[in-house]
């Protein structure tokens, strides 16, 4: 039997250890605890995937605003106002490009109300502390929720041990 | 930030169990200290939305206090902080001198990159008076 697509999607010849895990997906509920789980969550899959350790500090920082805006604004403030099955959906992914470099892609994703941050607010400052940890960030919002994609600068590849 | 949080950690919307869910006093230690020379507030744990509101509160009632002391924050041993906890950094800074005529808060970073950086990029540094250790917080000439 060949492999399953599943096993197809993956990049011919790129390092099995790191591909092991290739995807974390997760779904968090609008709660105030939901930033500290994405946060635990992020760095024990970044970990696996031997991340730079500044950059998991930086990346868990992006998920923790990220997460908390969505629970904040995009929800609102009030969990009761967040009507089931209302939550937040995390994605994230390792891109490698063909000299070995590797990013990885955030995805955050709500189905609340998308609000222009106003200045002088904490949101905006939040948005500010995810730019800076990333190299892009795009924000798309419509009626149906906001998604929020942030990418990594890229890191080399591990060396092979030994 | 004046606001009180509901404690919504006592529950989730969707009544789900599945979440292993943190208790605020897991995530976040906050143990005042009062001496004859300074309040330490000595913080242990993550600061975040959750969390940060009790920050702010333990800051507000050193205030209350505090007299001629400093107010030293020791973060040193924090692991994480986000804009939330940046957000009482700055308004309790600007509480103590602008409002209340208190001296510059203190506040003992260590090399703990997950807090150093996040303050670092939003130019806190310039607000807080920065210390590696409490020693050096408490030693160190008013500005």
């Amino acid at each position: 039997m060949p492999p399953s697509s599943d096993q197809d999607r993956r990049q011919a010849g790129a390092r099995s250890e790191a591909d092991a895990e290739p995807e974390l997906r997760f779904t968090l509920p609008v709660d105030w605890v939901s930033p500290s789980l994405a946060r635990e969550r992020l760095r024990s899959w970044l970990r696996r995937q031997r991340w730079s350790p500044a950059q998991i500090d930086d990346l868990v920082l992006v998920v923790n605003e990220a997460v908390t805006n969505s629970i904040e604004h995009g929800y609102g403030l009030s969990a009761e106002r967040a009507r089931p099955p209302s939550a937040v959906q995390i994605t994230c992914r390792v891109l490698t490009d063909p000299s070995g470099d590797r990013q990885v892609e955030l995805v955050v994703r709500d189905q609340g109300r998308w609000r222009p941050p106003t200045e002088p607010g904490n949101r905006g400052k939040g948005l500010g502390l995810m730019r800076a940890c990333s190299e892009h960030m795009t924000i798309d919002h419509d009626e149906t929720g906001t998604t929020v994609t942030i990418v990594s600068r890229p890191i080399p590849p591990p060396l092979a041990p030994g | 930030m004046r606001r009180v949080k509901p404690a919504s950690d006592e529950r989730t919307p969707d009544g789900s169990a599945r979440f292993a869910v943190p208790s605020r006093e897991q995530l976040l230690a906050v143990h005042p200290t009062d001496r004859d020379d300074a309040i330490i507030i000595a913080v242990d744990g993550d600061i975040d939305v959750l969390t940060a509101p009790r920050l702010a509160a333990a800051i507000g009632a050193a205030f209350d206090r505090l007299g001629a002391r400093p107010l030293v924050v020791d973060l040193s041993r924090v692991g994480f902080m986000g804009s939330s906890g940046l957000r009482v950094l700055r308004e309790s800074a600007t509480e103590a001198v602008r409002h209340r005529g208190l001296a510059q808060l203190r506040v003992v970073v260590d090399h703990a990159r997950p807090v150093i950086r996040p303050i670092e990029i939003v130019g806190l540094d310039q607000v807080l008076a920065l210390f590696h250790t409490v020693e050096d917080a408490l030693t160190a000439e008013p500005r």
